[in-house]
């Protein structure tokens, strides 16, 4: 036990203890002269000197454990009040002091950062984590009152890649830090006893006690995140740091999930997300507030990907054991990002490990993968590979004696990945990634569709300095699809494609308190718009060809991320797009002040091969502010301009393997979206449960609309079977996750608007009067709610809930007869919804090992998909029941309970 | 086009399933409904007026648009008014006027509320000609929805073309004919105290006198000849045809059922050409049908035909026709089919009464 004790006054002290006890709870109220009486100090001097001069020169007693102020120091020199000499001294430490009668001072250490320290210590330990204890320099050594750097570099266990996005929490400090792109924190704080804690995605969570007395530089290693591990902390107090509209997805969670027949899919995770919607199960895209499907931009190791559907969008293109992380952003955009207006799903994919092999296969009722990883020579370079392949036709064999030409169809997908990682040296890395998906179907006809995604990026990451990080990304994509006839009567072959080579260069400076990012971005684009060919001499299939669409899209951004004060942290940027449409290409003009109809056309005019089309130059503004209201709880701002220049070309409420992509031109201008949000987070004390209440609006410009009977495909003319028209949205998020403890899982409720405006010249350009009217992802109310119960360690049991309102559908509101055919009279688009959707999906996962020095770990997926057999409604149609009778019905694709099974093997 | 055609008929999968939807009846405003032609056949050409109706009743009970003034124009001004010869429903005289190709026509009513509308002008171009009719069967082709009973079909193609000089714009429409048969002299009716006598209706040709059947004359109703029209719009694509030829082009596809195919199946198709405007029209209509339930959720199509108001914001529906017209016939037998067919169910009743669109009139070319 520690002694306290006055040097000159030692009877006093033995009863000091109490004293300072009832002084630390009560307001004391003796006078306090002394701490206002003035004292010189000569020189600075260590404190203990200094009071002990003191004590002999002017009859004032101290109280106090040498060991509490033997760091201390008196810095200033001159006559100032005690009060001042004292506060200096202990500033930044937990000592504090007070006076006693006019003649004494009592100095005494606040315990509660140790207490503090001790039960976070003792309840890590409690969850069997370890506390890793870090000593640099020793106390003994250590003058008071210094400020130390600390360096913190966090890094993977076996790849020892840098783990950029860490939040690293100092208890003491109630200071949250994130690593930039290199891994890294820096802080300039005291020298003392610090706990701090790192949370990452899909890592374990890191504690270290530090003691810190010199200036120190050290690696923290985060390991992966067993995926038998009984408990998934997501994050510590991420919420409150993180920027607002974003969210990281969980891949541990994620295979855990029920799915549809045993497929992880990391889109269905997005889609219950709050403010993400979806048409239906079949559906390859999904809405973000209000947006369009193809205003989602999916980034995969960099490069854009198209069309992520696997099987019509019953699947995802992507495996998900092969994604390292994925970040979702929904609003307040930064500044990086752009080209679509709605959102971005950022997919980094996995490396190989560096010291030894992993894999994992997988079995299901659809499909089986493959993934393996580990060095080429270890320590320096690696390789991950994945492929993953659906068995042929297995769903449709199930199906083949029930539905009409099932029995000779055929769908059939694969998809591949590949990344290879060299690490030049300490500060310079390169890396290839590849990735293709392949998806072919065909029915009991001649027709065969096929569609692919393949590409391809170097990725070259450069730490020029400890404080600017560079990565330049060269890569190519392509999308293509392909229908093939082969009935030598008609035969043909529609094909489509688009390549777009991309180069990146971005860069990110990490100051103490400016944390900033710029770079350039450039993407050229070649459309293949159709081309179709007439397959036998026979076919009455007349060949065409689509002349080839060329542009550049180029942006510069900058962005700035700073503690404006303490409490309020602002990244600003800006981002200037630049968009080129190059020739050849023709262009018409129409009669001026008369709807785009091809009678109007008066003239046209030819640009050969690199004339500059059309120029857009748009600046994008981004804003993106976290007021740090306390311990617990932030309030967050964002605000995005962002333009985009591909556009989806589609009738349907869905993302079809026929649509088309234009470019900008002319008359497309590019859209613009506008977005404001506010959000309020809140934690809860132990970190138990998250909560977000987030709300936003949304103005759109330049979106598509298709005229009625609008002829896609092989037009040239498209801009005259198309409409442009404005759009807002609008809506409210809350959400409340528990994170912690056996039962973890989240409710979300959004209520949500999403209107359109199409009034341009006359009736043909104008859609439902020039109303607003509810645009295909109008559904006000969404409620999601998800859980993972930790049965044992071993068996859990997993499930999610659903339920959106019904999306609009336009239903006839009267019909007649021409030419003995029935003819619905569809007076208005959208009018009507079609019944709400609901469904309740559950799974058992069974672990094959708890232990992790185990050389393999297996498990089971269970699912039962729609557990109550809802039919939910996909779509809506008329039927003429002959006689003139037409009557409304609805379709459900999936009407039953679907249940499935998976097995997995990791090692 | 075939391959949205095609991927319309994936919408079934995983147990899916088609039920009614419980829709409150949307209100309709009742619009002025144009159903016409003028063609290179002779006349006398119909046009019907009838007003629109929501769907709570059938569309065959619209409401006539009576008492209207309908005039039929051509290119040199010379006009016809046409004569309501029943409600809604007028007519041109017998030694009226009479379409030609190359020329142009259009319309314009004046209805019994003084409410003025009109077509532009529409031009009657040649219809080319059907080269062949020829079939194939095909195995379970029908009844996707209900698997429990699967449907053979037979499947009915033309080669045809257009000609050279104009753009190839055609729909094709039939109508079909067979041989019902039925056996009314088999009719009996229950009496009291159980059991059951013989109830032959008049028409069959046999009394029953209380004690047995007596023939008594030719049965008039044992033969019907029920009449089937297509219902879907079928439509030319001068973006797939080359040369203006179109091959196996599908016009119909005829479940086969014993009674069809049990003497034989007669078809005449005929190759009708389109204005722009009518073109447009079955476009939509086609567009419109094909949107119904296909897996993309197309969004649903409004239909605009060529009828414009004059001087109102009033919206007419519905089409004005110019159009020449070929035809071609083919008779189907059971030799289209792979395997000969069951008997004839022996229905005992009244041919008519089974075949509502029939006709107890042999036609003149069976």
């Amino acid at each position: 036990m520690l002694i306290f004790r006055s040097k000159n006054h030692p009877v006093f002290a033995r009863k000091v203890q109490l004293v300072a006890a009832l002084l630390m709870l009560s307001i004391p109220a003796f006078s306090q002269d002394i701490l206002g009486n003035r004292y010189e100090a000569r020189h600075a001097s260590r404190l203990l000197n200094y009071l002990d001069s003191l004590e002999h020169s002017d009859n004032v007693y101290f109280f106090y454990i040498d060991e509490w102020l033997k760091p201390l120091v008196v810095e200033k020199t001159g006559p100032r009040t005690l009060n001042e000499i004292l506060r200096d001294a202990t500033a930044g430490t937990d000592i504090g002091y007070v006076p006693f009668g006019n003649y004494a001072v009592i100095f005494f250490k606040d315990p509660a950062g140790d207490i503090q320290r001790l039960s976070t210590i003792a309840s890590a330990e409690g969850r069997n984590k370890t506390v890793e204890r870090m000593t640099f320099g020793s106390w003994e050594n250590y003058r008071a009152g210094r400020k130390l750097s600390f360096k913190g570099r966090v890094v993977d266990e076996n790849t020892f890649a840098p783990v950029p996005g860490v939040t690293v929490y100092f208890h003491e400090l109630n200071l949250r830090l994130i690593t930039n792109a290199n891994g890294e924190y820096e802080i300039v704080l005291p020298g003392g006893e610090y706990l701090i804690t790192h949370t990452a995605m899909n890592y374990e969570e890191k504690i270290v006690h530090l003691h810190l007395y010199e200036d120190a530089e050290t690696d923290i290693i985060l390991q992966d995140e067993p995926s038998q591990l009984q408990e998934v902390i997501i994050s510590d107090q991420s919420i409150i740091n993180r920027r607002i509209g974003q969210s990281v997805l969980n891949m541990a969670d994620l295979r855990k999930a029920p799915s549809f027949l045993g497929e992880a899919d990391i889109i269905k995770q997005i889609q219950l997300k709050s403010g993400v919607t979806t048409t239906s199960e079949a559906s390859a895209g999904f809405h973000v507030r209000g947006g369009g499907v193809d205003q989602n931009l999916v980034l995969y190791d960099g490069t854009p990907i198209f069309n992520t559907a696997h099987a019509l969008g019953f699947f995802n293109a992507f495996n998900a054991d092969v994604i390292r992380a994925a970040t979702f952003y929904k609003g307040g955009i930064p500044a990086e990002y752009g080209g679509r207006t709605s959102s971005v799903l950022n997919i980094i994919s996995r490396e190989g490990d560096y010291r030894k092999w992993h894999g994992k296969v997988g079995v299901g009722l659809v499909s089986s993968d493959i993934v393996l990883g580990g060095p080429v020579k270890k320590d320096t370079s690696s390789i991950m590979l994945s492929a993953r392949s659906s068995y042929s036709d297995w769903m449709l064999d199930l199906l083949k004696t029930r539905f009409k030409g099932m029995s000779q169809g055929s769908i059939q997908f694969y998809d591949a990945s590949i990344k290879y990682t060299y690490k030049i040296d300490a500060s310079n890395r390169i890396s290839f990634s590849s990735y293709t998906s392949r998806d072919r179907f065909s029915l009991a006809s001649d027709t065969l569709n096929q569609w692919q995604n393949l590409t391809a990026s170097v990725l070259y990451e450069r730490t020029i300095s400890q404080q600017l990080f560079a990565t330049a990304t060269l890569a190519v994509g392509g999308y293509s699809y392909n229908v093939h006839d082969s009935d030598p009567k008609t035969a043909f072959d529609l094909d489509y494609g688009m390549t777009y080579p991309s180069l990146k260069i971005d860069l990110s400076r990490n100051g103490s308190l400016h944390n900033q990012s710029f770079g350039f971005q450039t993407t050229y684009y070649s459309f293949h718009p159709g081309d179709l060919e007439s397959r036998s001499t026979e076919s009455s299939a007349r060949t065409t060809h689509m002349p080839t669409e060329k542009a550049i899209e180029s942006a510069l951004y900058f962005s700035d991320n700073f503690h404006y004060t303490d409490r309020i942290q602002i990244e600003a940027g800006a981002r200037l797009s630049t968009y080129n449409r190059l020739g050849p290409g023709k262009v018409y003009r129409y009669r001026t002040g008369e709807p785009l109809e091809p009678q109007n056309i008066i003239d046209s005019t030819f640009y050969g091969a690199g004339d500059v089309m059309k120029t857009f130059i748009r600046p994008e503004p981004r804003l993106s502010v976290n007021y740090i209201l306390n311990l617990q709880s932030s309030i967050k701002l964002g605000f995005n301009r962002i333009y985009q220049y591909v556009h989806l070309i589609t009738n349907s409420a869905t993302v079809t393997p026929v649509d088309i992509w234009q470019l900008s031109n002319t008359y497309f201008t590019p859209q613009r979206a506008d977005q404001v949000s506010v959000g309020y987070f809140r934690n809860s004390r132990n970190n138990k449960f998250e909560m977000v209440a987030e709300a936003y609006y949304k103005y759109q410009k330049n979106i598509l609309e298709f005229k009625d009977g609008a002829n896609l495909i092989l037009n040239p003319q498209l801009e005259t079977d198309l409409l442009r028209g404005r759009g807002r949205s609008y809506g409210a998020e809350f959400s409340l996750n528990k994170l912690t403890g056996r039962l973890q899982g989240g409710l979300s409720y959004s209520y949500s608007r999403s209107l359109r405006r199409v009034a341009g010249i006359g009736n043909v350009e104008t859609i439902n009067d020039g109303k607003w009217f509810p645009s295909n992802a109008d559904q006000p109310h969404v409620v999601n709610l998800n859980w993972n119960f930790g049965v044992t360690r071993r068996v859990f049991f997993t499930g999610n809930f659903l339920y959106h309102t019904g999306r609009p559908v336009s239903l006839p509101s009267g019909g007649y007869i021409v030419n003995g055919i029935v003819i619905p009279d569809f007076q208005e688009r959208n009018n009507y919804r079609i019944p709400d959707y609901h469904r309740l999906d559950i799974a058992f996962v069974i672990e094959g090992s708890n232990r992790k020095n185990r050389s393999f770990e297996s498990s089971w997926v269970f699912s039962l998909y729609n557990v109550y057999g809802r039919k939910n409604p996909y779509s809506v149609f008329f039927a003429h029941l002959g006689g003139g009778v037409v009557k409304p019905y609805q379709l459900s694709l999936i009407g039953t309970a679907v249940p499935s099974i998976s097995y997995s093997v990791r090692f | 086009m075939k391959f949205i055609r095609i991927i319309s008929l994936l919408f079934l999968v995983i147990d899916g399933c088609i039920d009614p939807l419980p829709v409150h009846i949307l209100k309709q405003t009742p619009r002025l409904v144009v159903d016409g032609a003028i063609t290179n056949e002779p006349g006398p050409y119909v046009i019907r007026l009838s007003y629109s109706t929501d769907l709570e009743q059938s569309l065959g009970k619209a409401m006539p648009a009576t008492g209207a003034s309908v005039w039929i124009v051509d290119d040199s001004d010379e006009g016809e008014l046409l004569t309501e010869v029943a409600p809604g429903e007028y007519q041109t005289s017998v030694d009226g006027i009479r379409g030609e190709i190359g020329r142009s026509y259009h319309i314009q009513i004046i209805t019994a509320s003084e409410k003025e509308y009109y077509s532009p002008p529409q031009r009657m171009s040649p219809a080319g000609d059907i080269d062949v009719i020829y079939t194939e069967f095909q195995k379970n082709a029908l009844n996707g929805d209900e698997p429990a009973a699967p449907q053979d079909a037979v499947n009915v193609y033309i080669d045809s073309h257009g000609s050279e000089s104009e753009a190839s714009l055609f729909r094709w429409r039939w109508t079909a004919v067979y041989h019902g048969r039925t056996y009314p002299e088999l009719r009996v009716k229950g009496i009291p105290g159980g059991g059951s006598v013989p109830d032959p209706p008049a028409c069959s040709g046999w009394i029953y006198d209380g004690g047995e059947l007596l023939r008594v004359g030719e049965c008039t109703c044992c033969s019907c000849w029920p009449y089937e029209y297509n219902s879907t719009a079928i439509l030319s694509d001068p973006r797939f045809a080359g040369n203006n030829f179109f091959r196996k082009v599908q016009v119909a596809q005829i479940p086969v059922v014993p009674m069809r195919f049990h003497d034989k199946y007669y078809m005449e198709i005929e190759q009708i050409s389109l204005s722009e405007d009518s073109y447009n029209f079955w476009k939509l209509v086609k567009a419109q049908q094909e949107s119904a339930g296909s897996l993309f959720q197309p969004s649903a199509v409004k239909v605009t035909g060529n009828i414009r108001a004059f001087d109102s914001d009033e919206k007419a529906l519905g089409i004005f026709e110019v159009s020449a017209i070929t035809k071609k016939t083919i008779f189907v037998t059971q030799e289209a089919l792979p395997e000969p067919l069951p008997a004839i169910e022996q229905i005992p009743e009244d041919c008519t009464q089974v075949y509502t669109n029939g006709t107890n009139q042999k036609p003149i070319f069976w």
